[in-house]
């Protein structure tokens, strides 16, 4: 399965610093995160490893940088994302939960829900630590209610909709039915 | 494809590369040369004599045409026998059957006139539409038309007298050769054969759009 | 009136948008209250907004993230996809697959039929009409 349309991808990094005389074998920093392509990765992993150790970009390597895949892309899980953001008023931290099938697609709607809610962009979030909670440990009401084999809900306001997108218009002679259940 | 490091620099080496494409094994069944085609031996050119004076004036070569005129490719739903429908001119809308494509590219088509009015005609495989149905034409013989079969008589240029002038010019009705009509019966005889009736009340239809139809979308 | 169809695991879905637009599908879990994780025996197991799906009338007996063979077995078992395809809306939809297959002889042939139809119809009426009279 192609896991694609996510604007964000998880890397895996592995830095050090430069091998010297004193230090012959630095110690390997490995970091996974999220970022749109692999370039961004690597200058996303000097930004944190700089504010973490004493290693900057102009003394150190990148011995690795990958792109990481979902294991199971077909399975619902939830996420737990601890993330730190700055507002306009200081500094934040938050716990967060989603139900996704991707850790991709948890952070994506991450971005969005702190985007709308809080108005903070990608560059002012960082991720902390993500996690796949088991149902049992789950704190948010609105991700436990999910949690339920004989889940059964109606379908509100539903209207006919076009079949593709030519057949899209923004004006419409008549009012919808929005009673189609 | 081995991933390039910039334009026309390839990843990999010369000493990679030539293992990655397996020359070494071409090599090796060859008795360890690569196969070369021999040179063809050129004749030898004539002995010319240098001109005495160098010529005062430019002579202009014409330029050279590198064009090729290719023949016309016919779309590949057009096949001898396919019911097209033509979409200009005078019989835009009718529905006709597809003959052979002539030498300039043209589609050879037919009513057949029997049914439908249609003559036998050339048309552009642009301004026309091909259906799925088709009918069988192997029995009609289409040897003898070409292009020149369709070409308008030379009409004879007359010195325009004063009298002539102000005379009423009359409307002449030109009529078609014996042999035209001939041509036509026969084709019309060989495709009577082939054409049912609910076939032959297909081809007398004219084609037409109407409120709702969706052209692009309808099958054909 | 009260709501007959609901999202739960086993419901029978239509796409109605995209490249899978017209093909059946089947609940296998409900991811939150936006998209649901859909399956069909030839597709690999995906997440759906609920609004490119359109609930149907049918239910099959599947446990959660059922596995492909559980499935199939279930779907073949409840006959579902021809039940569907019997169903007025099944009808409706093969009528317009059909309507939208037909070739300018086929259309044609409709047209001639109808008018045959009609005539008759028409004769038949004035046949009545003048008795009456």
């Amino acid at each position: 399965m192609v896991q694609g349309g996510y604007k964000y991808h998880q890397y895996q990094v592995v830095g050090r610093h430069l091998p010297s005389e004193r230090e012959p074998e630095p110690t390997i920093f490995r970091m996974k995160l999220w970022a749109t392509d692999a370039v961004r990765a690597k200058s996303k992993f000097w930004y944190f490893l700089r504010k973490l150790r004493k290693v900057k970009k102009a003394n150190g390597q990148i011995l690795a940088c990958n792109e990481i895949f979902e294991k199971h892309p077909t399975t619902v899980k939830n996420f737990g994302v601890w993330v730190r953001y700055q507002s306009r008023t200081g500094y934040h931290n938050m716990y967060k939960e989603y139900r996704d099938t991707t850790l991709n697609g948890a952070v994506e709607q991450l971005y969005q829900e702190m985007a709308s809610r809080h108005r903070v962009r990608a560059p002012c979030m960082q991720i902390i630590k993500t996690a796949t909670v088991p149902a049992a440990a789950c704190k948010r009401v609105n991700i436990k209610q999910f949690h339920d084999s004989k889940i059964r809900f109606p379908l509100m306001r539903r209207m006919a909709r076009p079949s593709s997108r030519a057949y899209k218009t923004v004006f419409k002679a008549v009012r919808p039915n929005v009673a189609m259940h | 494809m081995v991933a390039e490091l910039v334009r026309g620099i390839g990843a990999q080496g010369r000493s990679k590369t030539y293992h990655r494409r397996g020359l070494w094994a071409i090599k090796k069944k060859h008795g360890g040369k690569f196969p070369q085609h021999e040179k063809m031996e050129k004749a030898a050119e004539p002995a010319k004599k240098a001109p005495k004076f160098y010529p005062a004036d430019d002579v202009k070569t014409p330029l050279k045409r590198r064009t090729v005129a290719r023949p016309t490719r016919l779309r590949a739903s057009v096949k001898p026998g396919t019911v097209l429908i033509l979409l200009a001119g005078r019989f835009k809308g009718k529905r006709v059957i597809f003959l052979k494509q002539l030498p300039s590219g043209l589609l050879l088509v037919t009513g057949p006139f029997k049914v439908n009015g249609v003559p036998l005609r050339r048309v552009n495989q642009a301004y026309v539409i091909a259906t799925s149905t088709s009918v069988d034409t192997s029995s009609v013989d289409v040897a003898k038309f070409d292009d020149g079969y369709f070409k308008a008589e030379k009409k004879e240029r007359t010195k325009k007298g004063e009298d002539g002038f102000f005379a009423e010019a009359e409307p002449e009705q030109k009529e078609l050769k014996p042999e035209y009509v001939e041509n036509q019966k026969a084709v019309d005889a060989a495709l009577a054969k082939q054409l049912t009736e609910e076939l032959s009340g297909y081809l007398k239809a004219r084609f037409t759009l109407r409120n709702g139809d969706r052209p692009h979308l309808m099958k054909f | 009136m009260p709501f007959t169809r609901y999202v739960e695991i086993g419901r029978v879905a239509l796409i109605n948008y995209g490249e899978d637009y017209g093909k059946l599908v089947v609940i296998s879990d409900v991811v939150d209250q936006n998209r649901a994780l859909v399956d069909r025996p030839d597709m690999v197991r995906r997440q759906m907004n609920f609004k490119r799906l359109v609930l149907t009338d049918f239910k099959i007996d599947i446990p959660r993230l059922a596995k492909k063979k559980v499935l199939t077995a279930a779907l073949e078992e409840s006959d579902v996809v021809t039940k569907f395809n019997d169903s007025a809306w099944g009808r409706k939809l093969a009528k317009r697959a059909a309507k939208a297959s037909m070739t300018d002889f086929d259309r044609y042939k409709a047209t001639v039929a109808k008018v045959t139809r009609a005539k008759s119809v028409r004769e038949a009426f004035t046949k009545l009409k003048g008795n009456d009279a």
